[in-house]
């Protein structure tokens, strides 16, 4: 995205079937509301707490995150290259922001 | 609060606090999936990995509706060691699943023993995945297992553990290193979303 806070790895083609790979990485603090800052103020629970993709509108992949899940939160993982299109990526943030990204790819 | 495993399905509204929005998208699915797992229940959740803390069977035995679980086919790969607890790298998958319509991996979960809260992930896939196999980072608070499990199409629930010796904790590391989050923060609130 141009705010440039989401990046994704997506092949631009495959062949039809292909089982191919997607990384995605958003820029998060993913604060676990366990830490203090020096001045003693906690710093509150602020993580992304759901991801999801569709590929051509149909939701392939979802994944729920609790605290444990790392400072800018990276994540792989595979689909089956059905048709050309559109995969779009959404992550969901404890203050109501989404952040999205979309990749195109080509299926031959 | 009923918190079992769903399908994957689209459903997390943007909320102030993603638990409750969570909770409350998963509403209703735990009682129509506490019947259909009825006639599945093969073994008691403290079978499967032998030393498995209260505090995790506890969460396992409310999230898997009483069903049972079996050692096996899920693999989780994690190193042995980590210098620090703020980012280990963690892959969980189920290598011998063909992830075909009939036979697929509906999920995976990933579990600490000791963490201040105890839940890490959990990803829904369905027979369009192809492979399921999933790679994330997470933090360990202190040397621990972890757990994972895997949910598949037939209901059944298989379930693997994984020793991480950790030097500097995730907790203790974030005080020692200064927080280099802020600009971050306030880079994401200029964003002026929510």
């Amino acid at each position: 995205m141009a705010d440039g806070i989401t990046r994704v790895a997506v092949p631009e083609t495959a062949a039809k079937g292909e089982i191919i790979e997607i990384k995605a990485l958003a820029s998060h603090p993913m604060d676990n509301g366990f830490m203090f800052r020096d001045n003693g103020t906690r710093i509150p629970r602020w993580i992304i707490h759901r991801f999801e993709v569709d590929y051509n509108d149909e939701l392939i992949f979802a994944a729920d995150w609790h605290v444990a899940i790392s400072a800018n939160p990276y994540i792989s993982f595979h689909t089956i290259a059905t048709e050309s299109g559109t995969i779009n990526f959404r992550w969901f943030d404890d203050n109501g922001d989404i952040y999205t990204e979309s990749a195109k790819i080509t299926v031959v | 609060m009923n918190r079992q495993f769903p399908e994957l399905r689209s459903g997390a509204a943007p909320h102030p606090t993603g638990a409750v929005s969570r909770r409350a998208a998963l509403a209703g699915i735990g009682a129509a999936g506490g019947i259909a797992l009825l006639a599945v229940t093969p073994l008691p959740v403290r079978a499967a990995v032998a030393e498995i803390s209260e505090r995790l069977a506890a969460i396992l035995d409310s999230r898997l509706g009483g069903r049972g679980m079996n050692d096996g086919r899920v693999v989780l790969g994690l190193p042995d060691r980590a210098d620090t607890g703020l980012s280990v790298p963690a892959t969980i998958s189920v290598p011998d699943s063909p992830m075909t319509e009939a036979d697929h991996v509906r999920s995976l979960h990933i579990f600490t023993e000791l963490n201040p809260q105890l839940e890490v992930a959990d990803y829904y896939l369905s027979r369009r995945s192809g492979k399921a196999e999933v790679s994330t980072r997470m933090r360990l608070a202190q040397t621990q297992n972890v757990f994972a499990l895997a949910i598949l199409s037939d209901d059944t629930v298989w379930a693997t553990s994984v020793k991480v010796t950790v030097t500097l904790g995730a907790c203790a590391a974030e005080i020692f290193l200064p927080d280099q989050n802020e600009a971050l923060r306030d880079r994401l609130r200029a964003r002026g979303g929510g």
